[in-house]
């Protein structure tokens, strides 16, 4: 069964668990809710079958974890090994430069570079094998997931008023378009899937290769983040969290701070939020737009992002930098971290083809624009004091930028 | 700009753009990309019978009993997760490794036999 299968089989009742029974909306749409069936959902099965290693809830069968785990290796094989087929794919990237009278260091425009790429069967190779690991991973958690769906949906509502922490969610809230698309092909997206919680983070346990079944990412990011000169923290902000991991890694940090996460799915801040009382950790987690968040000027003495710029557009990310600047107290911090903020956009064809490639056909629509913004720009328009050699991101041990708010 | 304001929720089947890669052709024709994702999906469905049996050997050295549940139930210890981690890379890298090969060394079907060559 491919995913658009898997999609469709699911979308029905997602847009109306989505709204009113499941995240207990008392004014959602009458045609949505007459969608939704009068019976409980049924518990088909526990949705903790399993433990946890670590700090990771196991998958519901061990099928399913022996699965993933094989794709992961085999997406590491293929991407990160030195004698993988993205090695083999770089080097013929060089071969075809050259047999069409490029140097392999020429600057090409991209539609010439994916004119010249998508020709080569090496090349066509690598990305069939990289896109048969993410089709395969998104399809295997959301069909784990969807098998007992009634149990996770419940599961979530249980947790909704539950503590520590605290939940906002705005379930009529207009999702800007901008972010109505699968992103990285995930069935449903962000916001489209009320499970789409649990489908990101077991899905993302692909993507990134061994570094995030317990956070490891995203720790390191929050471990990173600088403090005010001061050294006073009374609340902190993650913008754009999905399921709460570094929100959760900050609060952990920061033991005494308030920690506020937002993110514009409903569903990824729902599980954050079930994920992070499950592992008694207090972060207030709500539903909201990163560029209009509704909290007092100058109300947090740190925020924090982490690969939420590229899925953005670049008129968008200007609109967060002036809120980010509007939330910071005078001496606050700011700590992006996300593909240019330790090292610079490509320029050589292989590069490049890269970045085109994941923007086309991983679903990330704003990651190619976003090799063009000028986030130090911004941040220095709106009053922040920028510097390029802040403490190392979790992505390439580079300094990485940070801003302060100007006092 | 974009606000918070209240509109119509946003669901799964409307005003949505789905992901369209299924409908993608990298390898000449649909059939060639569909058997390229067949065998890595094949891949991972071996590795887990494999370890599925590997968990029931180690359960019936153990216990020299086994039920489904225990299989399920089964944590691994810090051994279990390095020893299975080094046989699952090998697995990918024997099943897998031949795509990597260097084209610059492929020689076409048609060639000359090495041998003749020393004549």
């Amino acid at each position: 069964m491919d995913r658009r299968t898997l999609f469709a089989l699911t979308g029905a009742t997602a847009a109306a668990t989505l709204t009113a029974p499941t995240l207990g909306a008392a004014a959602a749409p009458a045609a949505a809710a007459a969608a939704v069936p009068k019976a409980a959902p049924k518990r088909a099965a526990s949705v903790e079958p399993r433990g946890r290693i670590g700090q990771l809830k196991r998958l519901p069968s061990l099928d399913v974890e022996s699965n993933q785990e094989f794709l992961t290796e085999v997406r590491t094989l293929v991407q990160r090994s030195p004698d993988g087929l993205f090695t083999a794919a770089k080097r013929r990237a060089v071969e075809v430069l050259r047999e069409n009278g490029y140097e392999p260091d020429a600057r090409l425009p991209v539609p010439r570079v994916v004119a010249l790429m998508e020709k080569d069967p090496t090349l066509m190779a690598s990305a069939r094998a990289w896109l048969a690991t993410q089709e395969l991973t998104w399809s295997g958690v959301k069909e784990a997931f969807d098998a007992n769906r009634g149990g996770y949906l419940e599961e979530l509502r249980a947790a909704q008023s539950r503590g520590p922490g605290s939940l906002e969610l705005q379930p009529a809230m207009h999702i800007p378009d901008y972010a109505r698309h699968e992103i990285h092909i995930q069935p449903g997206g962000y916001v489209g899937d009320p499970l789409a919680g649990y489908i990101y983070h077991y899905g993302t346990n692909n993507f990134f290769m061994g570094h995030n079944t317990q956070d490891e990412y995203q720790v390191a990011v929050a471990s990173a983040a600088p403090l005010p000169k001061d050294r006073k923290v009374r609340r902190i902000l993650e913008f754009g969290c999905s399921c709460g991991q570094t929100a959760v890694a900050l609060k952990r940090r920061f033991p005494d701070a308030e920690v506020w996460a937002v993110d514009v799915g409903g569903p990824m801040v729902h599980y954050a939020h079930m994920r992070a009382s499950d592992l008694g950790v207090a972060v207030n987690f709500r539903q909201s737009l990163a560029e209009a968040t509704d909290f007092p000027d100058g109300h947090f003495d740190m925020i924090v992002s982490f690969i939420v710029l590229h899925e953005v557009p670049n008129a968008q990310n200007t609109q967060i930098m002036k809120e980010v600047s509007r939330m910071l107290r005078g001496g606050g911090t700011y700590y992006p971290v996300d593909f240019y903020t330790a090292t610079s956009p490509p320029t050589q064809a292989y590069g490049i083809f890269h970045r085109w490639w994941d923007h086309r056909w991983n679903n990330e629509p704003w990651a190619l624009e976003h090799m063009d913004y000028d986030l130090a720009g911004d941040l220095a328009s709106f009053g922040m004091q920028v510097t390029r050699d802040g403490p190392p991101s979790a992505l390439g041990g580079k300094p990485n930028l940070f801003a302060v708010k100007n006092a | 700009m974009a606000t918070n304001a209240t509109r119509t929720p946003l669901g799964a089947e409307t005003d949505f753009v789905k992901g369209d890669s299924d409908d993608l052709v990298l390898l000449g024709h649909p059939m060639m990309d569909s058997m390229m994702q067949m065998i890595i999906a094949l891949g991972a469905e071996i590795w887990s019978g494999q370890q599925r049996a590997r968990i029931m050997e180690k359960l019936l050295a153990t216990h020299g009993k086994v039920t489904s549940e225990m299989i399920e139930q089964y944590v691994p210890t810090p051994e279990d997760l390095a020893t299975w981690g080094e046989e699952r890379k090998a697995m990918a890298r024997r099943v897998y490794g031949v795509m990597a090969r260097n084209d610059a060394s492929a020689r076409p079907m048609g060639s000359r036999h090495p041998n003749l060559d020393r004549r």
